[in-house]
């Protein structure tokens, strides 16, 4: 048999050991590591070193646990045998003792990650001590228990009141596996082979006086007794009156879960042993020990000659020699105990029931052998959770379910923290769902929402404590964010002039019909703002509601708009921009190759919300109907795409006609004619269901134009004298700004910045020659505000001036040279005196009968400061036909990838919000 | 002798008495006393220190070095009496209740009896034959233990804990049932003008770990660095300010801790040796009777290994860095000393009141 080895022991016996009668003695208990750790008490009781003294393997391997194993955190039992004393001794190592502490935590440092799993862990550790403790008070006839300081450890008294508890309830279950290991009746019908007595080591005295007082005891005649006798009796006295006052301790010894004996010391506190480890522990110091004891021995001139010394006592031997002399004689440790293994070995057993009818206590020596079986079979019972045996017997898995049921019973009643926390903290959810629904509006978004529950969270915390605090601050949230979205949530989608939806949380309606009684109610969103507007054309008015969707903002509201202005403007007169033809096409295709398509053209967003329509802009390639030829690994599919996507002839010939007319109708058109797709030249690929600007690739073109370009009439339809006759603009405000055009060649005079009172020093016949060489062209920037008035400036933030009679004198030359703002204060600020903001919504050009002099358009906006990107129509250089009134209408709102461009909202921003110069002029020759 | 109020020069003429002797705040039986408000004075840069700890660790001693004295200082001159011999061999303890001295530097300084104390249970003969089955007087004193540390815990600006050896874990679970027992800060009266702005979690108080009685091998960084990773782990869950205000590995005390320990983890805590030990260092014997050679001699003269800082410089450097912690404020409003006073005897009659410290004593009970 070896030094030590652990429980269960599974190797083969020696005959000649095995028959040995043993008293086995059990060490438990708290201690801190190194020399000083439980270990080394035992090796202090038999001066061997059986037990090796624990250390943290942090102290080695710096602490680094990767992954955490909680099975090697169980409490450990190493054994070893004294053959010459006949004692078994038993060390529990667990939690108590610091070496495992620190390796516990440093284990599970990142793996507790919240309260109540921490403290469950440690619950459970305790859990598992109590089992231990109980496994050790079932098989030892005596108990150490070793604490490093000499003071009764009263949270021992809790733990062995609930021991004494579980012990009642396992005990059946003990005499059940003591049925097959053939013990005495006594042991079988109480469990034990005796009632252990427990006997207390404390490891260092707090006694100061202690070196002064055993010096010069003798003369201290009052006192009867050494100092460190006297502490011994007053702590066996208050363990014992504390004990017997928790009903640990009682007068029938076999009912209890341990004794003490009544008429021999039980404690035993270590002076002498303790600082001898202590001060040998050190290398460095026990080493300058010897080399100064060394210096005084051999330095001394009577002593004999130091070889001779050295020989006959060679320094190895220095310290065991006096140790040798000790050893037995006196270690106080071993007589301690030895008065209590003497009364088993000698079968006197112990007599530890006190009271009239003491019954005699029934007590077993078992030979090693008989007590290794009964050993190894209830470390099965006791240990059988955290082993897992894998057993086919039918009777063991339910006494593995009693056992873990008894586990959990005692966890809950060593756990009055959890039971507090739990009470304390539900308590407080409907104080905390309380404070979150007062004060609150019929409906509100989650900005309102999250600051009640941020209060909310903060009464809760204010009083939650202990391990329950995550749990409940969970249902804390939960019950707010179920009561928010129980019919009280805001939609908060906001329209794309920033403003939010004023409805409670709604779906769309999918049939254009709402449905207020569903849930979640159906209806469209609406900020409840209405603004006026105009026409495309600009000729009638009409209310809009604040727009969710970019299509409604720039393309469906005019749409509205113009079939109502009459006379309806033809499509002669409609510049046709560019879009791509989606859904003539798609309504075409089959669902299957609609699908494919949708794969194809890594369109994986089909659930948009409508907030994100306007911000998702996607970009899809759609094959075009005759790039065929394209060889890409697609050309397959996209073959079988062409194949069945027979584009409609008379549609073909509509969208080519319509361009037709319109190159027909103007001139030279070159640009136009290049963007016309005749039969041999591609469609554009890909579309934007967005608008298009400088952000996006270069063939793309977007499925409605969120500008539009018409012809209200010929030029002489625009009568300067009386300006625009619309609605909604500001008396004095509706001229256009008339422009001179020279078509000369060199026409350095127009292009001049005028010198005002120039014209009059200009001789009659000049000025007639001048007349007849140019020709007058008008344009006019037309800003319109939310009210629906509207007004046209000459220059940046200058609304046109009229002399009298409608003559505008104010240059031209600001429109063409300068960008001018996209927002611009109205000269009429609105009632509670904050200024009006104008949007620039048309331009109008009225362009000279005289057909040499080309006006083109070249529309650009850049709707806030850098980085936006410039927004243009799908054809961004419209040369216009002469002899018209053209009227440009620019997108109400500006959306990009990053969302709607809103206004600005600090009016000394303006600047950057603008529309660069568009308008130029050439002269054919 | 009480000190005249708000007059500078008389109060620094006694301020060589003014720490010498302390006065009761609670009395043994644990009722209030109102003698101390007389030291204390209408002025608002003043600091609580509270401590915690169980029988004999040696809370009156490390306390009696803040307002100090030395270590070397004789017993009896202490601020805070140490146990006597008679009390130590009766296994006893030396402080009941709370008792209050005041420093030069306006330190307010309570000491505490200790908690779960055996020898307690048995001068509470009252609680003896309580109601319950197992009524036993380890409740009561945990109750009551309990309820002292909630009050510390709420009064003090710094809570010292002290242990006497490496460690129980069950201290720093009671110092978690403790938290979890302290009452909530009253919200500021709409009195006061000068109102602090801080939310409630942060008006706790900084806690500091001392490990008294230190065995010389526990100095070595590395055991160092394995205590602090069993306090960090059990401090994680606490709203106490345990972390970052007294740093071992700053204080150059302990060359290389810095490199084992994390300053994020790093527990506020605190080595001494049992000063009983100090004769080591000090033993000197004469030389010469020893040995002629003057080689020896040299050898011989040095002072004896100890393996630690001398207890003299711990001790200073533990009284600094106790004064250089961060001031937290622990109510909603600015108090001022007598101010303080009144609040500490309303939150312990609160406490004595309190519903939750008797549920959690009936759940202790079970």
């Amino acid at each position: 048999m070896e030094e030590h080895w652990k429980l269960p022991y599974t190797k083969e016996l020696e005959d000649a050991i095995s028959a040995n009668e043993v008293c086995v003695v059990g060490v438990f208990g708290k201690s801190t590591w190194g020399h000083t750790s439980k270990g080394c008490v035992i090796n202090n009781l038999t001066n061997s070193a059986s037990f090796n003294p624990h250390y943290p393997d942090y102290l080695r391997k710096n602490g680094v646990y990767h992954t955490p194993n909680v099975e090697t955190l169980i409490p450990n039992i190493e054994c070893s045998f004294d053959q010459q004393k006949k004692v078994l001794f038993l060390h529990l190592t667990t939690t108590y003792d610091t070496a495992e502490l620190v390796r516990a935590c440093a284990m599970m440092r990142n793996h507790l990650d919240n309260h109540s799993d921490f403290h469950d862990f440690w619950k459970n550790q305790e859990v598992e001590i109590a089992f231990s403790l109980l496994y050790l008070f079932s098989v030892c006839h005596v108990l150490i228990l070793v604490h490093p300081v000499s003071i009764f450890d009263i949270s021992y008294d809790k733990l062995f009141h609930h021991m004494t508890n579980l012990r009642t309830k396992v005990l059946p279950h003990i005499k059940d596996v003591l049925k097959g290991c053939s013990v005495g009746r006594d042991w079988w019908v109480n469990g034990r082979p005796c009632p252990p007595r427990l006997l207390f080591v404390m490891q260092r005295c707090h006694l100061s006086n202690l070196q002064v007082e055993s010096s010069g005891a003798e003369h201290s005649t009052k006192k009867k007794k050494p100092p460190l006798k006297r502490l011994q009796h007053t702590i066996e006295d208050q363990i014992y009156k504390i004990l017997r006052n928790s009903r640990v301790l009682t007068n029938s010894a076999v009912n209890c879960l341990f004794t003490v004996p009544p008429n021999q010391a039980f404690v035993h506190i270590m002076t002498e042993q303790f600082e001898k480890v202590k001060t040998e522990e050190d290398p460095i110091r026990s080493m300058l020990k010897l080399l100064r004891s060394s210096c005084e021995t051999h330095r001394d001139p009577t002593a004999r000659s130091r070889a001779y010394r050295l020989l006959t006592n060679p320094p190895t031997q220095w310290r065991d020699e006096e140790e040798d002399e000790i050893e037995d004689a006196s270690n106080p440790l071993w007589a301690f105990l030895s008065q209590h293994t003497d009364l088993l070995l000698s079968k006197k057993g112990f007599k530890d029931s006190v009271g009239r009818n003491a019954l005699p206590t029934h007590f077993e020596v078992p030979s090693l052998k008989q007590w290794l079986k009964v050993a190894n079979n209830l470390y099965d019972l006791f240990f059988m959770k955290v082993k897992k045996v894998e057993t086919v017997d039918e009777t063991k898995p339910d006494i593995n379910e009693k056992i873990l049921e008894m586990r959990q019973e005692l966890h809950a009643q060593i756990d009055p923290e959890s039971r507090f926390s739990e009470a304390r903290c539900s308590k407080l959810v409907s104080l905390a769902s309380a404070a979150y629904q007062s004060n609150l509006p019929m409906h509100y978004t989650s900005k309102v929402h999250n600051n009640q529950l941020g209060q909310a969270l903060s009464t809760y915390a204010l009083h939650a404590r202990g391990p329950a605090r995550d749990k409940y601050e969970a249902c804390v949230q939960a019950e707010c964010e179920a009561f928010w979205n129980d019919g009280r949530r805001l939609c908060e989608v906001h329209s794309l002039t920033g403003r939010h939806c004023v409805h409670r949380f709604h779906d769309l309606p999918t049939d254009g019909k709402s449905q207020p009684d569903a849930n979640p109610p159906k209806m469209a969103h609406s900020s409840r703002s209405r603004t006026i507007a105009a026409s495309s054309c600009g000729r009638i008015q009409g209310p809009r509601d604040d727009p969710f969707t970019l299509q409604e903002a720039n393309y469906d509201f005019y749409l509205r708009m113009d079939v109502q202005a009459l006379p309806v403007i033809s499509d002669a007169d409609t510049f046709k921009f560019p879009v791509h033809e989606r859904n003539d096409k798609q309504s075409m295709v089959s669902p299957e190759l609609h699908c494919l398509v949708e794969q194809l053209h890594l369109g994986s967003d089909s659930s948009s919300s409508e907030k994100d329509v306007a911000a998702r802009i996607r970009h899809r390639t759609v094959s075009g109907e005759s790039d065929c030829q394209t060889s890409t690994q697609e050309s397959d599919s996209e073959e079988q795409l062409d194949e069945a996507k027979p584009l409609p002839a008379d549609d073909r010939q509509r969208t080519t006609s319509a361009n037709y007319e319109f190159s027909l109708n103007s001139e030279t058109m070159p640009e136009v004619q290049s963007m016309d797709y005749a039969d041999d030249m591609p469609q554009k690929l890909t579309y934007t269901e967005g608008m298009m600007h400088s952000g996006l690739a270069e063939d793309i073109l977007p499925l409605f134009s969120s500008w539009s370009l018409v012809r209200l009439g010929a030029f002489s339809s625009y009568i300067p004298a009386h300006g625009l006759e619309m609605p909604g603009f500001l008396p004095g405000t509706s001229f256009l700004v008339p422009w001179d055009i020279s078509l000369q060649g060199e026409d350095t005079g127009a292009t001049h910045w005028p010198v005002p009172g120039e014209a009059r020093k200009l001789s009659l016949k000049e000025t007639k020659l001048m007349q007849q060489d140019m020709t007058k062209a008008y344009v006019g920037y037309e800003y319109e505000t939310p009210r629906g008035q509207r007004f046209i400036c000459s220059a940046p933030d200058k609304a046109v001036k009229t002399s009298g009679n409608g003559i505008v004198r104010d240059p031209i030359q600001p429109l063409l040279d300068m960008d001018m703002p996209l927002y611009c204060t109205s000269p009429v600020s609105a009632r509670s005196g904050k200024p009006l903001l104008g949007q620039l919504m048309r331009v109008y050009v009225a362009t000279p009968p005289e057909s040499n002099a080309h006006i083109t358009l070249k529309p650009k906006v850049v709707p806030g400061p850098s980085p936006t990107p410039t927004f243009y129509p799908s054809q961004n250089e419209i040369v216009l036909r002469p002899n018209s009134l053209w009227v440009l209408r620019f997108p109400y709102v500006y959306v990009s990838d990053s969302g709607p461009h809103l206004q600005p909202k600090d009016l000394s921003q303006l600047s950057a919000w603008r529309v660069l110069k568009m308008i130029s002029v050439d002269i054919d020759h | 002798s009480p000190i005249s109020h708000g007059d500078s020069p008389a109060s620094k003429s006694k301020e060589g008495t003014s720490t010498k002797s302390s006065v009761k705040l609670l009395d043994a039986a644990l009722n209030w006393s109102d003698t101390g408000i007389e030291q204390l004075q209408e002025q608002t840069d003043f600091l609580v220190i509270g401590v915690v700890g169980m029988q004999g660790v040696g809370k009156s001693t490390i306390l009696s070095l803040l307002a100090g004295n030395q270590l070397n200082d004789p017993p009896k001159s202490f601020t805070f009496r140490p146990q006597s011999v008679e009390v130590q061999e009766r296994a006893g303890h030396m402080t009941s209740g709370i008792d209050m001295a005041i420093t030069q530097e306006r330190i307010i300084i309570l000491d505490t009896q200790p908690i779960l104390s055996p020898s307690m249970i048995l001068e509470q003969p009252q609680h003896f034959k309580a109601t319950s089955e197992y009524s036993s007087g380890s409740v009561t004193v945990e109750t009551q233990s309990l309820q002292m540390t909630s009050f510390l815990l709420t009064v003090c600006h710094v809570v010292v804990v002290v242990q006497d050896w490496f460690t129980d874990s069950n201290i720093f679970k009671f110092l978690q049932v403790a938290e979890m027992l302290k009452p909530v800060t009253p919200p500021p009266s709409h009195e006061s003008t000068t109102t602090i702005k801080q939310n409630p979690a942060e008006l706790q108080p900084v806690l500091v770990f001392v490990h008294n009685k230190t065995d010389s091998s526990m100095f070595n960084i590395r055991s160092i660095a394995a205590m602090n990773e069993v306090m960090s782990s059990f401090v994680n869950f606490s709203n106490l300010f345990c972390k970052s205000h007294f740093s071992l590995s700053e204080s150059n005390l302990y060359p290389g801790l810095s490199t084992l320990v994390a300053p994020e983890n790093e527990v506020n805590s605190f080595l001494f040796p049992d000063i009983n030990d100090k004769e080591n260092e000090e033993e000197k014997s004469d030389v010469t009777k020893v040995s002629y050679d003057p080689a020896d001699q040299q050898f011989l003269s040095l002072p004896p290994y100890v393996g630690r800082p001398n207890t003299v410089l711990l001790e200073n450097c533990f009284r600094k860095m106790m004064l250089s912690i961060p001031r937290h404020s622990i109510t909603h409003q600015v108090l001022t000393e007598k101010n303080w006073f009144h609040y500490a005897a309303r939150t312990w009659d609160a406490i004595r009141k309190s519903q939750l410290v008797s549920e959690y004593n009936r759940l202790l009970a079970g």
